[in-house]
């Protein structure tokens, strides 16, 4: 069995993120190092953008020389890259990487094993024209692509610019492939797909900050042969994770202890923590206070803090009215765990609870 | 506020007007109407029904004396009372310990809405949003949930003819594959048939050039058959079939000789044989005629002697005697005389008898005998009977012929025999005559069958003599020659025509061209090795090889359109996958949104049920609500008694339960009446105050206490003022006091500015 190691969607970028970027790519470098397989595979988006394609590769190329000798290293662009691309990227220089560029794919032989490289494209639907060479019998195939192939994920496409190519479920069968090295979705995710494995690891490191970037950031740790492969995710502590949390404030404007406990117990330094506050108090100053008192405690404890839109309703009195504090006591003593369909339904009970509770005040008045 | 009461009529007061402060004391010793003023500002605050109790209690103390009016601060909302939710909470009167907890009733409202703060009710919340979560058709969320599946369902429609699609072409492309191999096969089949074609043709050649030999020599063979046909036809030429008439005609000649003499000898036999039964016949009759011929004669003479003694015997008289009549008739006669005398009895009797007996004796004599003519004497009768007889049989004559009893029997006999010789006598005579006539009949048929037999001689003799002239031994030789030769005219007649046609296929001017022809082919395809092949053989081969012809056609048509349809899903296919993965990604990413959306709605519907069952929850929780009534009520009475506590188990009087002095948990009944008032003092206002407690906040209200200090002690009474006085400083109600006491007048305007009226 050959031993590869497999990531996409770095989305090294200059800025504010550059540090964090290159830390992740540190880390990946140092899984690499750690695991040593022979060959490393970047499944496109190594770069966020053509702009850090051209200002980031010789940076990138210099961290790769770490691994001259532990590993080969084959990249394909995807669509980011070519975003807002002013020039041909095969004209670019990335060192040891094996850079494949040309289109529709090409192939490289390795020990023991072929690589289809399919550079990004928006269009793959012509595939079944690529005349691909029958696979040695001896050799493992393994294919390297970027785009959506909605088997696998069926969430919404988040990005707005550079639209990814769509990859067919026929696809593979019809490479004749052993492992489908994909790059383009952001949560790590396999499927198997008659005897080809196909599989997301998922960006490294949280990118944009979104639910479908929840978990640990990781790779994929890949053995693959003649008619096998399997695939095991490699958490990166070192990337964090997007945590996103609806803290729900009583009607006192104060989050119930527990909510803040957990949100101390799990975020962590490295971790891009996006706090929402909700609720039904007597005034706006007191949501917000109760946002400045969230930022003042959590924001130092992380790489990234955000403060989302608050979801608030004003209703004046309505931390004097008994029945609110008894509802909401109540439901505190039932709240499910979080991240759980439950706790979506709770928090929906807490909104109806408290705004008819609210209506009714106002209907009052 | 009540700025005034006029008391125009109303129990003891007639006229008189009593100004109201937010906080008014009304004083006077006992009768001095304090109870009346109570009774008029109830009468004018409260709303209820005529038949209500205190209404009636009102109308039995005041009668008609109830008239009084209120006027009220202008601007200022004016406050309504239920009578008993004023009576059990709003009038607070020492020593009434009563608890309105019933359903409905004034302490259950207020508890409600001590419980229900801005008297929102939890069971209506939890009504309506189990309404909002509920799964009606008319339910906005439920519709909109509806909306969201029917499009999430559409969309998987989609989804799966997208896939469907994208299924079809890829189910193409192994259709290529099949198709690619398939036209490979065919093409390798078509091959192949063409080569086994290629390996049947030069035999198939040479069968066909044996085949062409076997024409040739059979058409050889016929043609000598033919020339052999033609010689024979020419031997019978003289063999016809209507000259066969004329033979015919002899021998029918012949034939009705031959019939004539068979009829007439037929009838010579017969004849012969007439005469030979007439001669037998006359002889017989001759025979009989004989002896018949004597009987015949004395049978005649016979007869006339018997005719002749008829004749006589017809003339005599004989007397014919009835002898057993005449003995019974004597015999009655006597019995009947013997019987008179002896009944008679004496000579009367005697004389009786015998006169009865003589005319017996003379009727017997006349009576019992007659006299008869024509009887003939049996004697004489039998005697010529005999005689006669035996004259028959001396004649040599059978006796017993004519031997009869009586004279008629003979006479019968004999006329029988006279007639049977008679019609003998004529049946001879007529058989002789018949045997003259067939006897020369049968001379003339002998004369005719000689002529007869004369005749057919001839007639054979030339019939004979035609056939031998004719070449043939008999009629059926003659006749199947000619036969034959009528056959070999027609065959020759086919032949001809088949051999004609032979030599127009064959390009010739007639038979012998074709005959040299032939030769020349014969020799030709013997030269060439040819071996001769039947047509029968070579249709064998011929239907191979057309078998063979056909399969590499259909072979090769196979391949065409095998390779056509290749072609054609070539075509297909490679147009069709175009979008189709785009269209799956896209509608499997809408189809995840909107199946989204409708879990979210549902996680709705479910927050919905679950806030309501909470609302539920809490308006079920007695224990909770009797625990907060507890505190409102506890806060009140600490304010007054800093250590005690109160708690309310259910909600009535024996519920309700404080710590006494000791520290220990007592029911209400069980405390010191002064300890008691306190907690209800506490109770009502805490209730007043949570009843009046709206959506919009506190509404105004009055309160109106009637001697409610009265067993306190100066201390107590002067704590439960502070509270009085904080409480109205809070709320702004207006209260009124009435009391008979200074000391409390003293303390309470120690506590509150107030307006004293004193009665």
């Amino acid at each position: 069995m050959i031993k590869i190691l497999h990531t996409a969607d770095l989305h090294l970028k200059g800025g504010d993120e550059r540090g964090y970027c290159f830390a992740v790519l540190d880390a990946v470098i140092a899984l690499v190092k750690a695991e040593k397989p022979a060959y490393l595979l970047i499944a496109g988006d190594l770069f966020d953008s053509f702009e850090d394609f051209r200002d980031l590769r010789a940076e990138t190329s210099a961290r790769f020389k770490e691994l001259k000798g532990v590993c080969e290293i084959v990249y394909i662009p995807g669509n980011h890259e070519n975003l807002r691309r002013t020039g041909p990227l095969e004209s670019f220089d990335l060192g040891d990487v094996k850079k494949f560029t040309k289109l529709p794919y090409e192939i490289y032989y390795g020990e023991g094993v072929e690589f289809v490289c399919v550079p990004h494209s928006e269009n793959y639907g012509a595939y079944r024209d690529w005349t691909i060479p029958p696979k040695d019998p001896a050799n493992a195939r393994v294919l390297i692509m970027h785009g959506l192939n909605s088997h696998i994920y069926t969430g919404p496409e988040e990005e707005a610019e550079g639209k990814a190519g769509v990859i067919d479920d026929g696809l593979f069968a019809r490479f004749d492939t052993e492992y489908a090295a994909l790059g383009h979705v952001h949560g790590a995710r396999q499927e198997r797909f008659g005897t080809t494995l196909a599989a997301y690891p998922g960006s490294p490191r949280v990118w944009r900050g979104s639910t479908r970037e929840a978990g640990p950031r990781g790779i994929y740790l890949v053995y693959v042969g003649p008619g096998s492969a399997r695939a095991e995710f490699i958490a990166l502590p070192e990337a964090g994770q997007y945590r996103r949390y609806e803290v729900p404030l009583g009607v006192d404007g104060v989050p119930a202890p527990a909510d803040l406990e957990r949100l101390r117990l799990e975020c962590g330094p490295k971790d891009f923590l996006s706090v929402g506050v909700s609720g039904t108090l007597d005034s706006d100053q007191k949501a917000i206070e109760a946002e400045a008192k969230l930022k003042a405690e959590f924001a130092p404890r992380v790489r990234r803090y955000e403060a989302r839109a608050r979801d608030i309703e004003i209703i004046e009195n309505i931390s004097g009215n008994q029945l609110a504090a008894e509802f909401l006591a109540e439901l505190e003593t039932m709240k499910p765990l979080p991240g759980t369909p439950e706790e979506k339904k709770w928090l929906y009970a807490r909104r109806f609870g408290c705004e008819a509770i609210a209506a009714r005040l106002k209907a009052g008045k | 506020m009540i700025r005034r009461l006029s008391l125009e009529k109303f129990g003891k007061f007639s006229d008189r007007t009593l100004e109201f402060s937010p906080f008014t004391i009304i004083t006077g010793p006992n009768e001095a109407g304090k109870t009346t003023v109570f009774d008029a500002l109830f009468d004018n605050l409260c709303e209820g029904g005529k038949n209500d109790v205190v209404y009636r209690r009102l109308k039995e103390r005041y009668g008609k004396d109830r008239r009084s009016s209120v006027e009220w601060s202008p601007g200022l909302e004016q406050p309504k009372y239920d009578a008993y939710d004023f009576l059990d909470i709003f009038a607070i009167r020492g020593g009434r310990i009563h608890i309105d907890a019933e359903q409905d009733g004034a302490w259950f409202r207020a508890f409600k809405s001590a419980l229900f703060t801005a008297g929102i009710d939890p069971v209506e919340i939890a009504e309506a949003l189990n309404k909002e979560g509920r799964e009606a058709k008319n339910n906005r969320r439920v519709k909109l949930l509806a909306v969201a599946e029917e499009e999430a369902f559409s969309l998987k429609r989609s989804l799966e003819t997208e896939e469907q699609r994208r299924s079809d072409v890829l189910a193409g492309e192994e259709h290529i594959r099949q198709l690619t191999a398939g036209a490979q096969e065919l093409r390798e089949a078509a091959a192949e048939k063409e080569a086994e074609q290629g390996e049947a043709r030069p035999k198939f050649e040479a069968a066909k050039a044996g085949a062409e030999l076997d024409r040739a020599r059979k058409a050889l063979a016929f043609l000598r058959e033919l020339e052999a046909l033609e010689a024979r036809s020419a031997e019978l030429e003289y063999f016809n079939e209507g000259a066969l008439g004329v033979y015919d005609a002899l021998a029918a000649v012949t034939e009705k000789a031959k019939e004539e003499l068979a009829q007439l000898k037929g009838q010579l036999a017969e004849k012969e044989h007439g005469v030979d039964a007439a001669a037998l016949s006359l002889e017989e009759t001759s025979t009989a005629a004989a002896d018949l011929r004597r009987q015949g004669e004395q049978a005649e003479i016979l007869k006339a002697e018997l005719e002749k003694f008829t004749a006589e015997a017809a003339t005599t008289i004989t007397r014919i005697v009835y002898w057993p009549l005449r003995l019974v008739i004597w015999g009655a006669g006597l019995a009947l005389a013997a019987a008179l005398a002896f009944w008679l009895k004496g000579a009367a009797g005697a004389i009786v008898a015998l006169v009865v007996a003589a005319l017996a004796g003379a009727v017997g004599w006349f009576a019992a005998a007659r006299n008869v003519a024509g009887v003939i004497d049996q004697g004489q009768n039998s005697a010529l009977l005999s005689r006669l007889t035996d004259v028959w049989r001396n004649n040599g004559l059978d006796a017993e012929l004519v031997r009869r009893d009586t004279v008629r029997g003979m006479l019968d006999a004999l006329s029988a025999i006279a007639a049977k010789y008679a019609a003998a006598r004529e049946t001879l005579l007529k058989s002789e005559s018949v045997v003259v006539r067939c006897g020369k009949e049968k001379g003339e048929l002998l004369k005719k069958a000689e002529s007869a037999e004369a005749a057919r001689r001839e007639a054979g003799g030339a019939a004979q003599k035609w056939l031998a002239d004719n070449g043939a031994r008999s009629r059926d030789e003659y006749a199947a020659r000619t036969a034959e030769r009528a056959k070999a005219v027609f065959d020759l007649e086919g032949r001809r025509e088949t051999a004609r046609a032979m030599a127009a296929g064959r390009g010739c001017q007639d038979l012998k061209e074709l005959k040299f022809r032939l030769q020349d082919e014969a020799e030709r395809l013997e030269r060439s090795g040819a071996a001769q092949v039947t047509e029968a053989e070579l249709k064998t081969l011929e239907a191979a090889f057309e078998k063979l012809r056909e399969e590499a056609q259909g072979a090769k048509e196979r391949l065409l359109r095998g390779e056509a349809e290749l072609e054609s899903v070539k075509k297909v296919a490679a147009t069709k996958l175009e979008g189709i993965p785009e269209n799956i990604s896209r509608l499997s990413v809408e189809l995840a949104a909107k199946e989204g959306e409708a879990a979210e709605i549902r996680l709705m519907l479910e927050g919905y049920k679950l806030a309501a069952a909470v609302f539920e929850k809490i308006a079920g929780n007695s224990a909770l609500k009797l625990n907060l009534l507890a505190g409102e009520v506890g806060g009140m009475v600490k304010t007054m008694l800093p250590d005690r506590t109160v708690e309310f188990k259910t909600f009535d009087l024996e519920g309700a339960a404080m710590k006494d002095a000791r520290g220990e948990m007592l029911p209400l009944g069980s405390l010191s009446s002064g300890t008691r008032d306190l907690f209800m003092f506490a109770a009502r206002l805490a209730l007043a105050l949570k009843t009046r407690l709206g959506a919009g906040g506190l509404a105004p209200a009055l309160l109106v206490l009637d001697e409610p200090f009265y067993t306190l002690d100066q201390a107590r009474a002067g704590v439960a003022l502070k509270l009085l006085g904080a409480f109205q400083k809070e709320t702004g109600w207006q209260i009124i006091l009435l009391t008979k006491d200074p000391a409390v007048r003293a303390a309470a305007e120690a506590v509150i500015p107030a307006t004293i009226i004193e009665l």
